[in-house]
């Protein structure tokens, strides 16, 4: 069983190592993402064999899955990229960079092989701060250690993420380009059947495993950032299959549901100050309760907020032809008449 | 050593292998992809570390910290994407020049 265990983990962390330094050496960008998905799915096998079953999940659908779509559409929309042809001042230029590199990749190599040494010399049998969380889950209010930790024990950093992810969504809201009309009138191609097919069948499983994940958090591997990721998830699908329009989802709904957990957990952790208690040390009795409540609030913020950033990177079919310059059909008709 | 080490190893190795990458190339969706492969790394440090005790559960802090994570660099993976799409619909360019490069090639 030993050996079997071993073989299969050299052979993951191998795949992982050449898959990394494949997608970073690739030069094509689309090779490049596809084997960054790739990397993320066996990313995913690893925290499964690192006993992280949270962690495997969050990552099986961020990483692998959304943050492929993002980049995919990106890869799409720089495609037309004209780079300076001088192949004199290429010379030039890598002549000058190539002291730079070499001396780069000796202090890379030099950090690394530090950072090794140090991890080898740890002292072997720490058990970290497992010992505390376990003395303290009698007043967490939920039994999985994680979520306890996530929204109770160290409710502060959860807070100040949620706060990030809202400050993300706000940049990319600000920063999206203004005419989206394209992306509105994105043509319905014959393949869309398929994926029309598709979304009939997925959504709800997915919506259902989301509300699974929601329940399970307390108890089991699962919780809010896994709820909100798949809720995330499921809004890619519904955008990229032309079952929902972004433009059509108005305003407010949008930045209510996308600064919820934020509002929630700022309002308990006031409530909680108010009441003489530090910042978030929920009372005993209700602990579950609130856990249960910034959860909910947590996934419905996350999987919006995913939307959002989703929505921010159209998909590359709206892309503005910035080096070929084709008329397009509205320039045409006028120039006809 | 133990199978645990081999992934702590495999995170250092990753996280150098990104910082490479980020600071070598200039294609910003290339910078961006390095930035999470040096994130997988040090998420894999971070767990690595969680659990040296053989046989016990590993500690759940660390553990809630990658979570946080992950979620945290798929904000900064699509944030870092809208801006490429704005720099490269104002300028036409997705990698990073440098005054010294822009005289070169005039």
């Amino acid at each position: 069983m030993s050996t079997i265990a071993w073989l299969f983990d050299g052979l993951l962390v191998a795949a992982l190592l050449y898959l990394a330094w494949s997608l970073l050496s690739e030069q094509d960008l689309f090779k490049a993402v596809v084997l960054f998905i790739a990397f993320g799915l066996l990313m995913a096998l690893s925290w499964t064999r690192l006993q992280a079953p949270d962690i495997a999940l969050a990552e099986a659908v961020i990483s692998a899955g959304l943050s492929g779509v993002l980049l995919l559409d990106a890869v799409g929309y720089v495609r037309g990229e004209k780079r300076p042809a001088s192949t004199q001042s290429e010379a030039v230029k890598a002549r000058r960079i190539e002291p730079v590199r070499t001396g780069l990749n000796l202090l890379a190599l030099l950090f690394c092989a530090a950072l090794i040494w140090a991890v080898l010399n740890l002292p072997p049998l720490d058990s970290g701060l497992s010992s505390i969380v376990q003395a303290q889950m009698g007043s967490a209010g939920v039994t999985s250690q994680i979520t306890a930790v996530l929204l109770n024990f160290r409710g502060y950093d959860t807070l100040l993420e949620v706060a990030v992810l809202v400050l993300a969504a706000i940049g990319c809201l600000t920063l999206r380009e203004a005419d989206q009309s394209a992306a509105a009138a994105h043509s319905r191609e014959p393949g869309m059947q398929v994926l029309d097919g598709m979304i009939q069948l997925v959504i709800p499983v997915m919506l259902l495993v989301s509300g699974y994940l929601l329940w399970a958090g307390e108890h089991a591997p699962g919780g809010a950032f896994q709820t909100g990721a798949m809720l995330g998830a499921a809004g890619f699908l519904l955008l990229l299959g032309n079952r929902m329009h972004f433009q059509q989802i108005p305003g407010w709904l949008l930045r209510i549901s996308a600064s919820l957990g934020l509002s929630i957990f700022l309002l308990v952790a006031g409530g909680i100050a108010i009441s003489g208690r530090s910042l978030l040390e929920y009372p005993v009795s209700n602990a579950g309760k609130l856990i249960v409540l910034l959860e909910t609030a947590i996934s419905i913020s996350i999987g919006s907020i995913l939307i959002i950033l989703f929505a921010a990177n159209p998909p590359s079919a709206s892309s503005p032809t910035i080096d070929q310059a084709t008329p397009s059909e509205d320039t045409t008709e006028i120039g006809s008449k | 050593m133990s199978q645990v080490t081999l992934y702590t190893i495999t995170g250092v190795i990753l996280f150098f292998m990104g910082l490479r990458a980020f600071l070598l190339y200039a294609h910003l969706v290339r910078k961006i992809l390095a930035f999470n492969v040096m994130g997988s790394g040090i998420f894999l440090l971070l767990v690595g570390i969680a659990s040296r005790v053989p046989c016990a559960a590993p500690d759940p802090v660390p553990h809630a910290l990658v979570l946080t994570g992950i979620v945290v660099s798929v904000s900064f993976t699509a944030f870092g994407l809208v801006l490429l799409r704005r720099i490269y619909a104002k300028t036409g360019k997705a990698h990073i020049t440098t005054e010294m490069e822009d005289t070169d090639a005039q």
